[in-house]
């Protein structure tokens, strides 16, 4: 009787036309049939003849196969298996890009974290473009500290002035805004200042320059940045005014009372 | 747990395969796929003018390693301003191939050596021919004399507004004797005049100093006239890059 079971699904099986699915559908109508059976037996039924009853039960082989083949479409049994391998294969790719971690993987967390965690200042004087809003925010100028120090040398007289930039760009599609930093022009008082305190001989400015410096990092999201300056002078300036040679735009910082 | 038939699940599956390609698409910032994506990218990355493709050249480049990269090399316009710059192509979009060599940036013409060729775009349209003059130059002898040497490079026509003017690129073993200038070829040269040795370093330790060579580059007529001469510069750095 159990060939007998088997010759049934067989039958079933050849009206699906989605094969991957026989499998299932083989071990679904099998667990049907042998609970049926089980009661039957229960019941005290020969166990001959409650495979026999069972397996009528379960009706005409033809009819169930083409109802089932009915329900298990292929165009759609194939959609599904594409849809499982396509987006396992996504996720394996996104989790291997952040495992990597190559030059081109971003932090999508810190990248969202810092485009919701952006905020200007109201005080902050602004400039813009048809693709860039920038807004630039003074520090308190104080006595200039060697790189990773935080404690002027004695008779110190430079002094050094954090500024802070914002920048907020139109879309999501560039990869950096090196056009902008590359470029600055920036200058105090009147006085233009180079960037870096190296000069093309390799010797070393003592001040008059101004370079990027992160003293709480960067601040990199999709569309809003923020970085910080450093301008290293002789003296506290009245007025630090930077722009670009491109961009129609001047950023300006003031402070009052300054020598 | 709530049954999904199968219509639904392959619903979500691909709404979740979508979601997941935009984060994979977002891991890699955004790049761009088309020449058309880069142009935008650098449009706004160097906060240029709307920025016109004039020639666009695809190359295969294969490392020692084994691995192949794509590269994708675009000359372009942006008002007067003309930059060269090149993409490495991935499957995940094509990203900035960053290096001192790109991109480089001219105003009313620009020039680049990359690999045995100089690229100069510019408003060439007009010209039937041009031919590039590239000067090496030592740094001065203590006694004031300063050498020199010229090399003249003619051009091929890539696009309207774009010329390459390829040259010889071997190497001049390095030697004890310093050779005769005279037979040697730009990338020798370059190799022999632009290198710097690292003191306090292990001998035969090198760089190649950020040089730049004055290139001009001459335009010419059909019937040979010389129409407007470009005074622009390539690095040394360009000349004797590999890739």
């Amino acid at each position: 009787m159990r060939n007998s079971f088997q010759i049934w699904i067989n039958a079933v099986c050849e009206q699906v036309r989605f094969r991957p699915d026989h499998r299932s559908i083989e071990f679904e109508l099998r667990d049907h049939y042998e609970e049926h059976m089980q009661d039957l037996i229960r019941l005290g039924r020969p166990r001959e003849l409650a495979e026999e009853r069972a397996l009528e039960a379960m009706g005409n082989a033809q009819e169930v196969g083409r109802a089932l083949d009915k329900v298990h479409k292929p165009w759609l049994g194939w959609l599904w298996e594409v849809s499982r391998v396509l987006a396992l294969a996504l996720a394996l790719l996104l989790a291997w890009k952040i495992w990597q971690n190559d030059i081109y993987t971003h932090s999508l967390t810190g990248r969202t974290w810092d485009q919701l965690m952006w905020s200007v200042p109201a005080s902050a004087s602004r400039g813009a473009t048809d693709y860039l809003s920038l807004w630039l925010a003074p520090g308190e100028p104080e006595p200039y500290c060697e790189p990773y120090t935080d404690i002027p040398l004695p008779g110190e007289t430079r002094v050094q002035l954090p500024l802070t930039l914002w920048v907020e760009t139109q879309d999501i599609f560039h990869d950096d805004l090196s056009g902008l930093y590359e470029d600055l022009s920036v200058t105090a008082d009147g006085q233009p200042l180079s960037f870096g305190n190296y000069l093309e001989d390799h010797s070393q400015l003592y001040s008059g320059y101004w370079n990027y410096y992160a003293p709480d990092g960067w601040r990199t999201g999709w569309t809003r940045y923020r970085w910080s300056l450093q301008l290293v002078l002789d003296r506290p300036p009245r007025r630090v005014e930077i722009t670009h040679p491109r961009c129609g735009w001047t950023l300006t910082a003031e402070w009052e009372g300054a020598v | 747990m709530r049954h999904w038939n199968r219509g639904r699940k392959t619903v979500r599956n691909f709404l979740v395969a979508l979601l997941l390609l935009f984060l994979l698409y977002a891991s890699q910032g955004f790049p761009p796929y088309t020449v058309e994506g880069m142009c935008r990218q650098m449009q706004h990355d160097y906060l240029l003018e709307e920025l016109e493709p004039l020639y666009v050249q695809r190359h295969w480049v294969r490392f020692s390693g084994g691995k192949s990269v794509r590269y994708t090399t675009v000359a372009a316009r942006s008002g007067e301003t003309y930059t060269i710059f090149r993409y490495q192509d991935g499957l995940l979009g094509s990203h900035r191939d960053w290096s001192d060599l790109s991109p480089v940036f001219g105003e009313g013409a620009v020039a680049t050596a990359r690999a045995g060729t100089i690229y100069a775009a510019g408003p060439f349209a007009e010209a039937a021919s041009a031919v590039a003059v590239v000067r090496a130059e030592k740094d001065p002898e203590p006694n004031g004399k300063v050498r020199s040497r010229e090399f003249t490079l003619a051009g091929t026509r890539l696009a309207d507004q774009v010329f390459a003017f390829p040259y010889e690129m071997n190497r001049h073993p390095l030697a004890d004797e310093e050779p005769d200038y005279r037979e040697l070829s730009l990338t020798e040269l370059v190799d022999l005049w632009y290198r710097r040795m690292v003191r306090d370093e292990a001998p035969g330790t090198y760089f190649l100093r950020d040089g730049e060579l004055p290139c001009t580059v001459t335009l010419y007529g059909e019937s040979g006239e010389t129409l407007e001469t470009f005074s622009l510069t390539v690095t040394a750095g360009g000349i004797r890059s590999q890739w």
